[in-house]
């Protein structure tokens, strides 16, 4: 785990993140999504998972991202009137979720000696006797050996998805 | 300042996945709702990747990649619905699309 890749991904990604949930104007929502997930994927390169931190710059801040710019502005979405934080009195219970569902995952993960005194470097490596390293091969190993079911049922929800989106978009005639 | 362990991860994930279900609670406009779900996606995903380096297997990089690709398929359905709803309603406001609220 490198701690300079922790804090500074980390920083990004929750900033962007913050930042995108709350900016009035949508196409500056995107933007900040798309820093917050290039974070993300410093986040993953300094856990050596050079696969994952590789897709996440291609699917996420290039295609998703791409798709999304797309229908803002196909939709002429014109952020006329709109507060900045749209509902007032949901503010108070956004808040409250939000803070309570991180205070707890936040508490279990300090209470948790397996993850703090054990979760450094050191220790991982003597119990585990490696760090992963998640290069290309080696997910592809694990992905069509014993995980080829899944992988071939992701194959058919791409494809119903491909289908619904036409239906759904297409002009009736 | 002490290394960087598992917990750091796990607290981080913690934290995106309240940011993003902050911005899916209070916003209305139907696309910053789904960037909220994007992002809560995105902090599985990133507590996935700590666990598969906790547990020194690949794993959760495997799940992360599957994850990955339902998020691009419920991002482009979610946004044609989108797009019909702006068809029929003139505005992707969720506040506009209450017929079955009851």
């Amino acid at each position: 785990m490198d701690d300079a890749s922790f804090w500074l991904g980390g920083l990004t990604a929750v900033t962007g993140g913050l930042m995108a949930v709350t900016r009035r104007n949508a196409v500056a929502s995107v933007m900040w999504l798309v820093g917050a997930f290039l974070g993300m994927s410093v986040l993953f390169l300094g856990m050596d998972a050079g696969f994952i931190g590789v897709i996440q710059v291609l699917v996420y801040a290039g295609a998703i991202m791409v798709l999304f710019l797309f229908v803002i502005m196909l939709l002429k979405l014109t952020p006329a009137g709109l507060a900045r934080v749209d509902r007032p009195k949901m503010t108070i219970a956004g808040i409250l979720a939000a803070g309570a569902l991180t205070a707890i995952l936040c508490a279990v993960a300090v209470a948790s000696p397996a993850w703090t005194r054990d979760g450094t470097d050191a220790a991982i490596r003597a119990r585990t006797g490696t760090l992963v390293q998640g290069r290309t091969a080696a997910v592809a190993d694990r992905l069509f050996s014993d995980h080829l079911l899944p992988f071939e049922i992701t194959s058919v929800l791409l494809l119903a998805a491909i289908v619904g989106s036409v239906a759904l978009t297409k002009r009736k005639v | 300042m002490p290394p960087v362990t598992t917990a750091h991860y796990v607290m981080l994930s913690a934290i995106l996945m309240g940011v993003g279900l902050f911005g899916v609670v209070t916003r209305k406009n139907a696309v910053i709702v789904l960037m909220g779900l994007e992002l809560m996606l995105n902090a599985a995903n990133l507590a996935f990747v700590a666990f598969a380096r906790h547990h020194g297997n690949l794993q959760g990089h495997v799940f992360t990649f599957i994850v990955i690709a339902v998020a691009a398929a419920e991002a482009a359905v979610a946004l044609s619905i989108m797009i019909a709803l702006y068809r029929l309603k003139g505005s992707i406001t969720l506040d506009d699309a209450q017929e079955l609220k009851g």
